[in-house]
């Protein structure tokens, strides 16, 4: 299922590699296009996902990547994340949080460090207060479907339903 | 099932103005006499809740990373264009779609909501039930930045707009053909925002008058 792969190595092409001086080793995962995983997935090395994942994925020490066939509906924690893919889930990284250019996310961001390339798609909020950060709470991403599209959503348009999703604003604000 | 929102307008597209005068759509930059009062009163030590109902732009996240604030980003005209919605004879209701669309926590309160150019895209009712519900997550001293035509025309969609700095914006045009701009003015503003009152305005030479409004 995993497959692993190299991603520092001191090789130079053309000269033989002296094991001496091999940086140690980083392993990254992979979880290839064909592959579903659902569930909370846990660990402790850099996670590239080309495939499809609901549920969770902690790795608060390393990476995770999703790439352009990513497809995850996932809260993700992590040291830092970088989207190239389509995210729908809640992301929380302790340095960094990148959306690329074809990256798309709906979702809130908590991450001392934000950065949304020209040309991603984001909806939701963004939380870059590092005081706060480490004190949220995981919610639900705040997905929108159409009132008019299910019959849920019919409900909801007509005031049945109040959908309660959304960014994490529990303080009131003093005056600007 | 029809489209009803948006909102062009209401439920009844309008034919765009096929004009050879159509507008440049190369991004140009304009000084922002709003947007400079605006972060004159910005502090680095607060927290700041900033609603954008603009779409995602990296420079935008950019430029309020130098706060410690939340934001949040809607990108309210094209979800509303791309979505279908129950027509009024089904039971639609704007503040139910508002509502479903941002379903903030009830205690959620804004300091800064930009607006941008998209109340020049809303006919009145659409306007004024936009208002107040965004009334519902303001507090006293909410400050709400809007850019308003002056001219006969528009760009059919609302353009983006990136902050260069504090005090420039930049305009990214994205269509070329115009249509018709309701002209907003401050007679539609006491009537359509009643809990906002206008706290500075500024006449700018590329045809759009920019306003902060001020909750009360």
């Amino acid at each position: 299922m995993w497959k692993k792969t190299d991603v520092e190595s001191n090789e130079v092409p053309g000269q033989p590699a002296r094991e001496f001086e091999r940086q140690p080793m980083r392993e990254k995962a992979i979880i290839g296009p064909s592959l579903v995983f659902k569930g909370d997935l846990t660990g402790e090395e850099d996670l590239t996902i080309q495939g499809r994942i609901e549920g969770k994925v902690v790795l608060k020490k390393n990476g995770i990547t999703v790439g352009r066939d990513g497809r995850v509906k996932a809260d993700l924690y992590a040291k830092s994340i970088c989207i190239e893919g389509d995210v729908r889930g809640n992301l929380y990284a302790d340095d960094r949080i990148v959306i690329r250019e074809t990256g798309n996310v709906k979702g809130n961001l908590v991450a001392p460090r934000v950065k949304l390339e020209e040309g991603s798609k984001f909806k939701g909020s963004i939380d870059m207060d590092s005081v706060q950060k480490q004190a949220v709470a995981p919610q639900s991403p705040k997905i929108s479907t159409p009132p008019g599209k299910s019959p849920e959503a019919k409900e909801s348009a007509k005031g049945v339903v109040q959908p309660k999703l959304g960014i994490k604003m529990d303080q009131p604000s003093s005056k600007t | 099932m029809r489209k009803w929102l948006p909102f062009g307008l209401g439920g009844r597209p309008q034919e765009p103005v096929k004009k050879e005068e159509i507008v440049s759509i190369e991004p140009v930059v304009h000084r922002s006499l709003a947007l400079n009062v605006l972060f004159n009163q910005f502090k680095k030590e607060k927290k700041y809740r900033i609603l954008d109902l603009g779409p995602a732009l990296g420079g935008n996240v950019d430029f309020f990373s130098q706060f410690r604030c939340t934001i949040c980003i809607e990108d309210l005209y094209s979800t509303l264009s791309s979505f279908d919605y129950l027509s009024p004879e089904d039971g639609f209701s704007y503040d139910a779609v508002f509502s479903y669309l941002m379903p903030y926590i009830r205690k959620a309160r804004f300091d800064l909501i930009l607006v941008w150019d998209l109340l020049n895209y809303l006919e009145r009712e659409e306007f004024k039930h936009l208002i107040m519900h965004l009334g519902q997550y303001s507090r006293s001293g909410t400050l709400l930045f809007s850019l308003i035509s002056t001219q006969q025309h528009i760009p059919e969609t609302p353009c983006n707009f990136r902050i260069v700095d504090d005090e420039r914006l930049e305009y990214r045009f994205n269509s070329s053909v115009l249509k018709d701009c309701p002209k907003y003015g401050k007679s539609d503003f006491d009537s359509l925002m009643p809990n906002f009152r206008v706290c500075n305005s500024f006449l700018l030479r590329n045809g759009f008058r920019e306003y902060l409004f001020l909750y009360e």
